[in-house]
This record gives C-alpha cells, sequence and structure tokens, in this order.
C-alpha cells in the first residue's frame, strides 16, 4: 500500500511554481491516499472523492487556507460537506495540511478512527452531514450568526447534484436570498451520476442554473477540475455583494482514475459501479500506478527537480496501516 | 385583549422568553409562521434582530438552527409540535448529534383543541423525540409552570430541550388549582395527596378531566393522589420510588399516544428500578387516530372525559 507523507505537502506548497499546478499535485497525492484509505476499509465512496477533490484541495489550499491553528478562531472560514460521503477525499485533504494525522487517515470507518461520515469530534470537520439536503439551511445557520456576532470568514457548503432531488434544498434556497444571507457559498459538484445512473434519468435537474437564479441566486458554471476556472469564479463571488451565491461545477464521477471515471465507464456499461465499494488488489496498483506515472511525467513536463513518491514506493510500502510510521 | 390572556400558557411563554431575552442575549426564536398562537411578534418588535422568520420551511428552520448553535448561540425554536417533531425530525436528529443546545417549542401538543383534526393534533411528539439521546421533554400545566419550565431550560439544562405547550385558555379546574406550582425537573407534583391510587398525567385538559373524575371518585371512598408529571422522560429514581412505594394502584394518563408516552416512559424506569413487583400498573392514552370535534366531545370518544376515566379507574380498582 501506497501513502504519500504529510512533508511531501509540505515540499510542493513551497516549490516556485503556480498555484494551479501546485493544486494539480496536491490532488492527486491526496487520490493515492483516498484510494489507501479506502482499500484499507474495505469501503468507501470513491466515486464522488475523486469527483470533489479538486474542490476540496482549491478551497481549503489556496482559498481559505485552513490550518491546524485557525481551527478554533471565530473568525474561521467555514467550509463543510453537505452530501458527506465524499469524506474520504476531505479527511485526505486535512492530511495534507497537516490538520490529521497518517494514523487518523488510515483508521477510516474503524471504531477508533475516522466515521464514515463527517463528525464534529473529527479535527477540521465542521458539521455532521451526510444525510442529503441539510447542508445549505445549516450554512446558512452558521452565516446567520456569524453575521450576528460580527465573527469575520467566509461559510462555503458543498453538495452533490442528486441532492438537488431532495425538498429541503428549495426551502434553503429560497430562505436564504430572502433573509439576505448574502455571505453563503455553494457549490455543487455536478458529476451527473446519482449512485449508479444519470442523474438525468432518475429525476432530471433541467436547467439547473436558471432555476436557482429564479430563487434570487447569483448563479456560475465552471470546469470543476480547473483551478484556474474556480479561481476566477471565487474571485468574481468576492464582487458580488447583494446576493447568495452558487457554483455548478461540472465535473467527472471518478475523476483521474481511468477505470472509474463516469464518462468512460458509461461508455461500457448500463450503470456505474464505482459509487462505493473499495478496489480490488489488482484494480488498486493499476490506479496507483496511474497516478504515480501523471505525477512524473508532469513534473518532467514543467522541468522540477522533486520526486515526492520515490521514497514512498521503497519505504512506505507497507502490508498493513499498523506498520507505518507516523509523522 | 392581550391582557385577557395573562393567564394563558402561550402568551406567558412569550412574556417569560422576552424577560430571559433580556438576561441572556444569545437567544434567537425561529418560527415557521405559526406565531399568533404565542403572540411571537410581540418578541419580534422587541428584538428584531433576534426573530427568524423562516416561512412554512420546517426542516429549513431546524437545519438553520442548527448551524446558529454551531456558533455558539441559543435558538429557540417554534412550529406546531405535529409539524416541528414529525417533518423535520431526522434534521432535529442531526443537530443533536452535533451536542448543541437548542430549545424546541411544541406548539399544539396533545389531543386538544380538537377542532382542527389529526393534521395538526400532536400525539406523536414525545415518542419521537424521546429515541434522541440528549433530549429533555416537558410539558409544563400552566402559565406559572411555563415560566419555571423555560426558566430551567435557558439557564440550567446542558441538552436539547422540547417544551409541550396546550393552545387555547385555561380550564376552570387549572384556574380554581390552590397548589402552587413549584418545577423541579424529573419530579412531579402531587395536587392531591391521596392514598392506595397515584395518577400520573399532565397538561391542563387531561388532567383537568382527572381532578372531576377525583370528585366523584370521593363518592366511592376512593381518594387518588394525582401527580401533575410535567418531565415527560426522565425521573429522579428516588421521588418515583417513594411514591409509587406508597401507593398500590398506579395509573398514567398520557395526552398522547398511549405508545412512547409518559406512560412508558415511567413503566421502563419503574421495570429498570424493580418497583413494579406487587403493584397495579395501568397506562391509558390515545389508541386511535385524534377524532376532530370538540373538547368535550373528543374526551368522550378517547374515553378521557371524567365520566369515562371514572368507569375505567374504578373498574381497575374494584376488580382487584
Amino acid at each position: 500500500m501506497i501513502v504519500s507523507s504529510y512533508k511531501y505537502f509540505e515540499k510542493i506548497r513551497k516549490l516556485k511554481i503556480n498555484d494551479y499546478l501546485k493544486a494539480e499535485f496536491i490532488s492527486d497525492l491526496c487520490r493515492i491516499n483516498t484510494l489507501t484509505m479506502i482499500k484499507i476499509a474495505g469501503s468507501g465512496h470513491i466515486g464522488t472523492s475523486m469527483s470533489a477533490m479538486d474542490l476540496f484541495v482549491w478551497i481549503k489550499h489556496f482559498e481559505y487556507h485552513n490550518k491546524l491553528k485557525n481551527l478554533k478562531s471565530k473568525n474561521r472560514n467555514i467550509f463543510f460537506s453537505s452530501k458527506g460521503h465524499d469524506v474520504p477525499a476531505l479527511y485526505s485533504v486535512l492530511y495534507s495540511l497537516g490538520v490529521l494525522k497518517l494514523n487518523d487517515i488510515l483508521k477510516l470507518r474503524k471504531i477508533d478512527g475516522l466515521d464514515g461520515h463527517p463528525d464534529l469530534s473529527i479535527k477540521g470537520i465542521e458539521a455532521n452531514t451526510g444525510s442529503l439536503g441539510m447542508g445549505i439551511s445549516k450554512a446558512k445557520g452558521i452565516c446567520w450568526a456569524k453575521n450576528k456576532l460580527g465573527h469575520k470568514g467566509s461559510v462555503v457548503v458543498l453538495t452533490g447534484d442528486g441532492e438537488f432531488q431532495e425538498g429541503q434544498i428549495f426551502e434553503s434556497l429560497q430562505t436564504t436570498s430572502h433573509q439576505n444571507i448574502n455571505n453563503l457559498i455553494v457549490i455543487i459538484d455536478h458529476n451527473k451520476i446519482q449512485s449508479s445512473q444519470y442523474v438525468k434519468n432518475i429525476i432530471d435537474l433541467r436547467d439547473l442554473k436558471r432555476k436557482v437564479e429564479a430563487f434570487g441566486w447569483h448563479v456560475e458554471r465552471c470546469d470543476g477540475h480547473s483551478f484556474s476556472k474556480i479561481d476566477q469564479v471565487f474571485k468574481k463571488f468576492e464582487k458580488i455583494k447583494n446576493k447568495p451565491k452558487l457554483l455548478i461545477a461540472d465535473t467527472i464521477k471518478g475523476k483521474g482514475l481511468n477505470k472509474i471515471e463516469h464518462t468512460k465507464v458509461m461508455k461500457k456499461n448500463k450503470y456505474y459501479n464505482w459509487h462505493s465499494g473499495a478496489p480490488s488488489d489488482k484494480e488498486y496498483n493499476e490506479m496507483i500506478k496511474e497516478i504515480i506515472s501523471r505525477i512524473k511525467k508532469k513534473i518532467s513536463k514543467n522541468r522540477l527537480n522533486f520526486d515526492p513518491f520515490e521514497k514512498i514506493e521503497k519505504n512506505k510500502l507497507i502490508k498493513s496501516y499498523k506498520s507505518l510510521d507516523i509523522h | 385583549m392581550q391582557s385577557e390572556k395573562k393567564n394563558w400558557i402561550t402568551n406567558s411563554l412569550t412574556e417569560s422568553l422576552i424577560k430571559f431575552s433580556k438576561k441572556n442575549k444569545n437567544i434567537v426564536v425561529l418560527d415557521a409562521d405559526l406565531s399568533d398562537d404565542l403572540n411571537l411578534k410581540k418578541f419580534a418588535k422587541i428584538f428584531p434582530n433576534r426573530f427568524i422568520q423562516n416561512g412554512i420551511a420546517e426542516q429549513d428552520m431546524v437545519s438553520m438552527a442548527g448551524g446558529i448553535a454551531l456558533q455558539g448561540m441559543l435558538p429557540v425554536v417554534n412550529s406546531f409540535a405535529s409539524f416541528l417533531t414529525a417533518r423535520a425530525n431526522e434534521q432535529i436528529y442531526n443537530n443533536a448529534t452535533e451536542n448543541t443546545k437548542i430549545i424546541y417549542l411544541n406548539l399544539y401538543a396533545g389531543l386538544l383543541p380538537a377542532g382542527a383534526g389529526k393534521s395538526h393534533q400532536s400525539l406523536r411528539d414525545i415518542s419521537l423525540l424521546n429515541s434522541i439521546p440528549n433530549f429533555r421533554i416537558f410539558h409544563p400545566l400552566n402559565y406559572i409552570e411555563v415560566d419555571q419550565v423555560l426558566k430551567h431550560c435557558i439557564f440550567k439544562e446542558k441538552k436539547n430541550c422540547a417544551i409541550r405547550l396546550s393552545i387555547g385558555p385555561p380550564t376552570k379546574e387549572i384556574l380554581k388549582l390552590k397548589t402552587r406550582i413549584n418545577f423541579k425537573p424529573g419530579i412531579g407534583q402531587e395536587i392531591t395527596k391521596g392514598k392506595k391510587v397515584v395518577i400520573f398525567s399532565y397538561g391542563q385538559y387531561v388532567l383537568s378531566e382527572i381532578l372531576k373524575t377525583v370528585e366523584i371518585l370521593k363518592i366511592k371512598n376512593i381518594f387518588p393522589t394525582i401527580v401533575n408529571m410535567s418531565t415527560m422522560n426522565f425521573f429522579s429514581t428516588k421521588w418515583l420510588k417513594k411514591i409509587v412505594n406508597k401507593h398500590d394502584y398506579i395509573f398514567t394518563i398520557d395526552d398522547h399516544s398511549i405508545s412512547g408516552g409518559l406512560g412508558d416512559n415511567i413503566l421502563n424506569e419503574l421495570n429498570k428500578q424493580k418497583i413494579i413487583k406487587n403493584k397495579n400498573f395501568f397506562k391509558i392514552g390515545i389508541e386511535t387516530f385524534p377524532e376532530c370535534g370538540t373538547v368535550e366531545e373528543v374526551l368522550k370518544y378517547h374515553k378521557l372525559d371524567s365520566k369515562s376515566l371514572y368507569k375505567t379507574l374504578i373498574s381497575k380498582i374494584k376488580n382487584r
């Protein structure tokens, strides 16, 4: 099993390259850790973890810089995922920030480890979620109280696209704009697949942009895997003060792994079979190899002089998480 | 007009809420457009920045309260008990798992008034909240006790609270009550001191019928102890043991479904403490969907009027 240690993330952050390229490296290394976590746990939502990963990385590393020392600040930026089942990816990002320890993330779904859905008892987690539809309402409450108490900091909540079939979502879209709670940003991880089928075949969301705009929101849409485009949207959002804001981020379920990207899977299969569950040993090894070769190519293409996994392959190749050395 | 309602539970709740909100600046009130019975408009007028009108969107309101509580404030959430605790039950559960504190106002709790019918009468709210581990549920008897219960919930209680509120004017029997109400969490108050028979109940409507029943029972030389049990789901074991041991017949009468109400909770506690042995225990409550009608009609239909209660009680006591 392969993990990428915290020190590599630190190293990448210090490289003299642009933020978008840094984010690409961090995302792929987090993908390695997420895969390993899910493999050890024997279960976990792999497809949505991969589709949301780039958004997590951009928001946590580059947009809001949530570091360990800020976790209790009243003025901190608050980010959480309403769908919650993408939490393996979020844990891996929290690890890459030094908030969680390696020992924590490798005990995913264990009784003394990390919960299968977000829980406040875990460092860096801001709300208990997982049951769909509640996140915007809760984020709205956080925003309202922040405004009332004069606490600074933004509030961003990620939702799924299938989640937009929940009625509470539309209650919250309506009340947020009416109550002038304009410091809220919602991002939809629009990966087009819910569980194993196309959202449009289960219940079509139709023109989501127009629908949300009709509720009094400012809506943007962009490629949810392009860091430069996500960055641009956030910069645009900063200027909009009179409306709550929503980003439809077009993503790919299983992004970054050939075998499980929905755009590829759905060409061959009727159903998407990577919503949850762990890869087999063979699949796991192939997936890890794919990510490593991608990172290596990117390093040589950018004429960089570092190797974030040479040591991982040699020293961190482990049979079980118990034998890992902990940073 | 409001001054005429001085001794209504609902009006008293709002007056107390205003009083306590002056002391505790963290209180925020959320409402799903059912503020008229409580006259929450008065609260909104005094604290416009601490009142959130959330419209008829209970799930959104409850989750929003969860977010507010995460920021360290104390949300007080209002809607009819039947809508609040059933429709938004999962949201209430989710908030509870975050171990914050929220006060839920279960307005229009119980069978009566019964004119609105089964969509509005709330006979399930105790059972719906009871299985959430960090919840305290209360049903104050009158305008004095509601102030005491609210004070406890705001300033003393660490867990989430639900306060069941009867709507409508107080009954004659409650107005005539001589006992000075002194609320203690987990401990009931003896309204009449009798022997052999003890009746645990709550809420102005059903307790009034029990008070009338006791008058008829006197003729048969039966003098029950009536306990106003305004705490629904946790009890002082010492107190419960003491009062149960003094009596042979134990009755619980719920203004709620017979399943999952006060009766079940007392029975469970008596069983757990092994004090049920050699006692005759009877649980009375509502066993069907609630009927629509006038107060008198519906009490009679559900056999909770004084005459029906008399018959039920005398049959149980006699047969033993």
